[in-house]
């Protein structure tokens, strides 16, 4: 027979105001199994937690439930008072007499009738509950950062100066993502690749940073603190080993005129290329699509001039794999393209020319032309005709903040690196005119708001509130129809370029990566943190964090703050030698022989799992005679949620903690009265 | 002062005349749980006849908990949690929700109201939304009045109350032919005797079981056999109702390669045991026959299913057209009388458990019924523990039910039992486009999800 | 075989826009299309129904729908944009499933996409068409609009098979200034002209409308429109029908063209 003592609290006169609780008390000692109650002014105070010592000493009482405020306030106190006691803190359990009925009822017999009920359900629940003890998991010091822009490089460098060896993925030949396109930052305008460069070549030269480029994730298995990462690391088609980055191949190469992705299709490449000058790795690659020797089986020109024989075209894909204990992921985003889209509910913008008008270009394209590396040197001419523009006009909010073209959110860096394109042409084309088409101006941050001003009151860029209708080729420039609301009227110009700063889009890939991590993704694509304010770098699967832009629009200081933020979240991780978990996990019935188990392997618990936690497993008998395949709960795996229990027909699963047989007992307390 | 007990508060309130139901609620402890804490905090009153369960996840919700909550007394119901996309599990709820789907479509064609379950997403933050869900749900029960339908089974035995009317065959009755003197029948059920022998004669099959005639029923009846010489015994299955797929769960026939006679319903089968691992496609060898008697030869699987998918022709869900017509009917009932149905129905219940024995899907080696830590339902064949029996039994069918009316032709009462398969394969392929034994390759039922799911019932 | 269809003229084809009617009916005979019209059937209401009374908006909608009803169950065609336009208004507020059409959607249905083609005997090679929209043609969006609102391809197609070539007209769903002619003619000669000028400009041949009021302005007012642009000649305005009809080899007169006020040169050699 069970020993429960129950303890009933006042919380001064917040219970104690609705609920009788010196009758509850001696109402509870009705319930069969209770030994002992008490009701007292302040449980959770110190002298309440003796009074619970002393009396599971004292009784030897075996289980043991708290009628208090909601366990999510002090389940953690109780559970530890109990501990000291010597009772395992899982035979402690809380009925919620405060959230859940004192503060809500007013009727003082209906509402200590039913803290009754509550304590009654508890009481059931804990005669059944068995001691657990926390799970513990062994750690992998090792961390994968996923995408080699600014925040996966900010995430490796913290990891690896703290002493944790990293393994850093980037899908393109090199690292730098979309900063090193960038000419200059705002609100500084301090250059890019001045501040960018130094820490990719630092990623380069840490000893405890292994570089994939030109990789991609290809497999995840494991859990928090114990992750097997499968890396594709795609064929380079150049020995990296024997390579010395002489350029050689490149000056040599006859398909010179594809289009660089890094100047924004701006500029041209060769076939065999490196990204841009200060690429890291500073060796080629051979674009295989586009190369000759790939394309028709002649040339080869690049391996002929190769002093070191580095380049390898018979060279494969490698398959690589990472043990890690955490992951951080670092995948960035996209710009929102005007033209067709494959997505259906993304409309592209038939009335902007659908990406057909040659000076209707986006901010990253304006980037481009602005930055002394790209492909006019840092002067600002345009497309079509290499000619300077006299007058520019800037659109924002392209795709943003606009449900028609599939997108209600803000892309949050727009307005800002508007202003800065204004201030840095105006610098360039002094006669120049800069117009800006908004909807609002969101310029909060530090430094921000004055940075605005100054593009437009210093440097005279004219901004007019409205949006812009239709674009369209006429003669030499581009006439934009628009509308300013603030006076009213209808606004036509005609503009030599039209810079567009269309929206920030996750990766096109973003619901793939989020699949294989096991993370949430909202209804756009972006990673979903594991609570909007709380847990902002954490996500739904242990051991995986975020940062920068893969999980909403981000400026750099503020992807550089979330990287380093998820860095220090896998150091907090890896501060431990090992894990503790909850104990409540999954379970799968099993039994000596004949019986073994009674899952017959249906394995619908494996469907119904979100965490892929079910295991297939092999029952032997003495012999190694496979008697069948059942299921098996990985403990590491499993959070308790226990949708597998309630798939399962015959109950083979169960979940500690809340047991089938204890939920039907709580269901009971409440019909025996 | 004494405690109120909930009974002598029943008393108390009965003397104002205004009933106080109570009422269980379900809820996930990330959400709701934390959602009604917020109603604490924020001091929001609400009627106190609600009692909450915490579970993990909706996920966790098993239906029996609802039932069993009703049969303790329950007036109302509700099961609660996170919005769909908010899970702490990430997809628990989305699995519930389905779940709910389906049990609600069972309830409603047994009459039960289903004003009195009830289904909610409500959030940590949603604490206003709780208060008020909790208030009208209360103001609704309470002028509905007590839930007596449940607690009046209780009085209700085995002894069949129920007129012989209602006993139901799943079909019209009929005379089993008699054994044919057609050359042609007999040609094609020669063939397939001789393709049996020739596989057994070649060792490509350990065993088949197939049908034979016998003489006492006038009804082909299913037959084993492990020699080639026995072959001569097996015939055509004509449209009996038994499913031999049921076999493969044997104790004694567990020699493979099997051969097997399939029809329709059979193929179907197969198809749901090798989505749940239960057979693998080297298990078993085929021989098709049609449902007009054409035997289709020896073939594997995928061509197996090709060839008898003609079969599915004029049946709904794999249900016969008297089958859907019955659903049909009963769920043009007023609820009253639909309870009333199933009352009548499941009061004939004698718990021999044959439909279970004859099902191909009920395969379980140790069967929920057989348990008693904790007891899922009580193993008196009376009023409550047949209601649960056959709920229970059809939501674990739900979406793997095929309709071969195997359990209808083995039940002795009478009980129409297929029924609620049907009713389930109809909410299956209406709400989740799904038909039972389509293909090996389909996801189950009730462990898969689309997100756009529907929840329009959803609060 | 015959495709059945309710005929909804609306004023404007009893009217000024007569022309527009009657290339509707010399084509529909053309291309076998079976043109009910309906039975008393009562002015759409246009922009000032809707725009001052909604109740009398919504009794001529219902009205016309129950008429239009009596044709049997077949789609409600019209080719003024305008009755379009509150058609489809009507039927979304009687939350009906009438089926409503505009000419150009009927003819740019697939299979009468390839009748059409095979139907037309004087191709238009050669000819160079400014294919415009107006604001209200392809406007509000939705599933039963006739074609993306923004970005509409459904007259450049319906050229293209007839032969001709759709310039590259950027301002083919501006507005013509609309009802403007009467109140504020000012508005009108300016909006249209500039219209005029840029398919001038761009070496349209023609421009081809599908709406009478787009073709009242800019085919009658075209001589005070071109002026206030400050541009000079002029520029046929066809119907679409009308396009149609001369590459099916109709007759001018069938179709209506001597009733324009800017000439209709040959555009083929016919």
């Amino acid at each position: 027979m069970a020993r429960i003592g129950v303890f009933i609290c006042h919380c001064g006169e917040n219970i104690a105001r609705t609920v009788d609780c010196s009758s509850l008390a001696k109402a509870v000692l009705g319930i069969p199994g209770v030994r002992f109650a008490v009701d007292y002014k302040y449980t959770c105070s110190d002298p309440g937690q003796q009074m619970i010592l002393a009396a599971i000493r004292e009784q030897r009482l075996d289980g043991i439930v708290v009628a208090a405020c909601s366990p999510s306030m002090h389940e953690a106190t109780f559970r530890k008072a109990a501990m000291i006691a010597g009772l395992n803190p899982y035979l402690c359990e809380v009925a919620n007499i405060r959230e859940h009925c004192s503060w809500v009822h007013d009727d003082k017999p209906a509402a200590t009738a039913k803290s009754l009920d509550l304590i009654r359900i508890m009481v059931e629940k804990v005669k059944r509950n068995q001691e657990l003890k926390p799970i513990k998991v062994p750690i992998t010091r090792r961390a994968l950062v996923v995408g080699g822009g600014i925040s996966g490089i900010q995430s490796a460098l913290d990891l690896a100066n703290a002493g944790i060896p990293v393994a850093l993925v980037e899908r393109e030949p090199s690292i730098g993502g979309h900063m090193a396109q960038l000419s200059e930052t705002f609100p500084t305008l301090d250059c890019s690749q001045c501040i960018m460069t130094p820490r990719m070549v630092e990623v380069a030269q840490h000893p405890l940073i292994t570089l994939h480029t030109y990789s991609e994730i290809e497999k995840v298995d494991g859990y928090i603190g114990n992750f097997t990462v499968t890396v594709r690391k795609k064929a380079r088609s150049v020995d990296l080993k024997k390579c010395t980055g002489c350029g050689t191949c490149m000056q040599k190469c006859p398909q010179k005129k594809l289009p660089s992705s890094f100047d924004a299709g701006l500029g041209q490449r060769t076939a065999i290329y490196v990204p841009f000058p200060q690429a890291v790795p500073n060796k080629p690659v051979i674009d295989r699509a586009n190369c000759t020797r790939f394309t028709t089986g002649r040339c080869g020109v690049c391996q002929k001039v190769c002093g070191p024989g580095a380049i390898d075209f018979e060279q494969q894909d490698e398959l690589v794999e990472e043990k890690v204990g955490a992951v951080v992921l670092a995948t960035g985003f996209q710009l929102y393209g005007i033209g067709e889209q494959s997505e259906k509910m993304l409309k592209g913008y038939p009335e902007y020319g659908h990406g057909h008008i040659k000076d209707v270009i986006d901010g990253m394209q304006f980037e481009r032309l602005a930055s002394a590396s790209g492909p006019t040197a840092g002067e600002i001419r345009r497309p079509s005709d290499g000619t300077v523009p006299k007058t520019v006009v800037f659109l924002q909010c392209v795709g943003s903040r606009d449900p028609a073209k599939g997108i209600s959110y803000c892309s949050k860096i727009c307005c800002m690196y508007t202003a800065k394109h204004t201030i840095l042409y105006k610098h360039k084309v002094h006669d120049g005119k800069a117009v800006v088409f908004y909807m609002d101006i969101r310029a909060a941050g530090k430094g921000y708001d004055e940075f605005t001003r100054r593009a437009i009151e210093d440097d005279g860029a004219l901004y007019l509130r409205g949006r812009v209708s239709r674009l369209y080729q006429d003669g030499g420039q581009v006439v934009v129809s628009g509308v300013d609301t603030l006076s009213g009227r209808n606004v036509e110009l005609r503009a030599d370029l039209v810079v567009l700063a269309t929206a920030v889009r996750p990766q096109p890939d973003a619901r793939t990566t989020a699949q294989l991590f096991s993370v949430g993704y909202d209804a756009s694509g972006f990673l979903n943190e594991a609570h909007p304010k709380l847990r902002p770098v954490e996500t739904a699967a242990a051991g995986v964090f975020l940062a920068g832009a893969c999980q909403a629009p981000k400026d750099i200081p503020e992807s550089v703050a979330q990287a380093s933020a998820a860095a220090s979240k896998v150091q907090i991780l890896f501060s431990k030698s090992e894990l503790e978990r909850e104990p409540t996990v999954a379970r799968v019935h099993r039994a000596a022989p004949p019986l073994y188990s009674i899952c017959q392997g249906c394995f619908a618990c494996a469907g119904a799992c979100p965490y892929q936690a079910i295991e297939h497993e092999e029952l032997k008998d003495r012999r190694g005679q496979v008697i069948k395949t059942v299921a098996r709960v990985n403990p590491g795996l499993c959070q308790g949620c226990g949708t597998c229990v309630a798939t399962c027909r015959n109950k083979a699963v169960d979940l500690d903690g809340y047991t089938d047989d204890q939920v039907f007992a709580e269901i009971a307390a409440l019909g025996a009265n | 002062m004494t405690v109120a007990a909930p009974a002598a508060a029943d008393a108390a309130a009965s003397a104002n005349t205004v009933f106080e139901p109570r009422l269980v609620a379900f809820v996930c402890k990330w959400c709701t749980y934390a959602g009604a804490d917020l109603a604490g905090t924020s001091r929001m009153l609400y009627p106190p006849n609600v009692r909450v369960i915490k579970l993990p996840c909706t996920g966790r919700i098993d239906i029996a908990f609802i039932i069993r909550a009703f049969s303790q007394g329950a007036d109302g119901v509700i099961v609660s949690g996170c919005h769909p996309g908010d899970c702490h599990y990430s997809a628990g709820n989305f699995r519930a929700r389905r779940r709910w789907t389906l049990f609600r479509d069972l309830l409603d064609i047994l009459g039960f109201d289903l004003r009195r379950f009830q289904c909610a997403w409500i959030s940590a933050a949603e604490g206003t939304k709780w208060a008020a869900t909790i208030r009208d749900f209360t103001e609704e029960m309470r002028a509905l009045g007590p839930y007596t339908a449940m607690r009046q089974l209780a009085g209700e035995r085995g002894a069949p109350v129920a007129p012989r009317a209602a006993v139901w065959h799943g079909r019209p009755a009929r005379r089993e032919p008699e054994p044919s003197a057609d050359p042609a029948t007999r040609a094609r059920s020669e063939a397939l005797a001789g393709a049996i022998a020739a596989a057994l004669t070649d060792k490509s099959i350990a065993a088949a079981v197939g049908w034979t005639l016998s003489p006492t029923l006038r009804r082909p009846r299913p037959l084993w056999i492990t020699a080639p010489e026995e072959a001569d015994r097996l015939g055509l299955p004509g449209d009996s109702d038994g499913n031999l797929a049921r076999l493969l769960k044997h104790p004694q026939l567990t020699v493979r390669p099997l051969g097997m006679v399939v029809r329709h319903a059979e193929m179907q089968a197969l198809n749901v045991l090798r989505q749940e691992s239960q057979v693998a496609e080297q298990d078993v060898v085929l021989f098709a026959v049609a449902r007009d008697g054409r035997f289709l030869g020896r073939l594997d699987w995928d061509a197996a299913v090709a060839a008898l998918a003609a079969d599915a022709e004029g049946r709904v869900n794999g249900f016969s057209p008297e089958v859907e017509a019955e659903v049909s009917r009963v769920l043009a009932l007023p609820s009253a009388e639909r309870w009333d149905y199933w009352r009548t129905q499941f009061a004939r219940c004698i718990k021999c458990y044959a439909c279970r024995n004859s099902c191909p899907m009920c395969g379980c080696e140790v069967c929920l019924a057989d348990k008693n830590q904790p007891q899922w339902f009580p193993t008196a064949a009376d009023g409550p523990g047949n209601f649960a029996w056959h709920v229970i039994r059809a939501f674990h069918l739900a979406g793997r039910c095929v309709g071969c009316g195997a359990c209808q032709a083995a039940c002795p009462a009478g009980v129409a039992v297929n029924l609620l398969g049907a009713a389930l394969a109809r909410s299956a392929a209406g709400h989740f486009g799904h038909h039972a034994g389509a293909s090996h390759q389909d996801l189950p039922l009730q462990a898969a999800f689309r997100t756009d799911d529907r929840e329009s019932f959803i609060k | 075989m015959s495709t059945r269809l309710a005929y909804f003229p609306g004023c404007s084809q009893h009217g000024t826009g007569r022309e527009f009617d009657e290339s509707i009916r010399a084509i529909a005979g053309r291309l076998d299309l079976q043109l009910d019209e309906i039975p008393e059937w009562a002015c759409c209401g246009a922009t000032p129904a809707h725009a001052i009374d909604p109740a009398a908006d919504r009794a001529l909608g219902r009205w016309n729908l129950g008429q239009a009803a009596k044709c049997g169950d077949v789609p409600v065609m019209t080719g003024c944009a305008s009755c379009f336009a509150r058609l489809r208004s009507a039927r979304a507020h009687a939350g009906s499933d009438q089926r409503i059409l505009h000419i150009a959607q009927v003819l740019g249905e697939p299979a009468m996409r390839e009748r059409l083609k095979a139907a037309v005997v004087r191709p238009l090679t050669g000819v160079k068409v400014a294919c415009y929209y107006g604001c209200l043609l392809t406007r509000p969006a939705g599933p039963d609009a006739i074609d993306d609102a923004e970005n509409p391809r459904l007259l450049e197609d319906l050229a293209g098979l007839l032969g001709a070539t759709a310039i590259d007209f950027p301002l083919r769903l501006d507005c013509c200034g609309a009802s403007l002619a009467l109140a504020r003619p000012d508005i009108v000669h300016r909006r249209s002209g500039r219209l005029l000028a840029m398919a001038q400009a761009r070496g349209a041949q023609a421009l081809v409308v599908a709406c009478p009021l787009c073709h009242s302005n800019l085919d009658f007012q075209q001589v005070a429109a071109m002026q206030a642009v400050g541009a000079q000649g002029e520029i046929p305005v066809l119907y679409l029908t009308q396009l149609v009809g001369l590459a099916l080899g109709l007759e001018a007169r069938q179709l209506g063209l001597q009733r324009h006020f800017v000439d209709v040169p040959a555009l083929v050699g016919a």
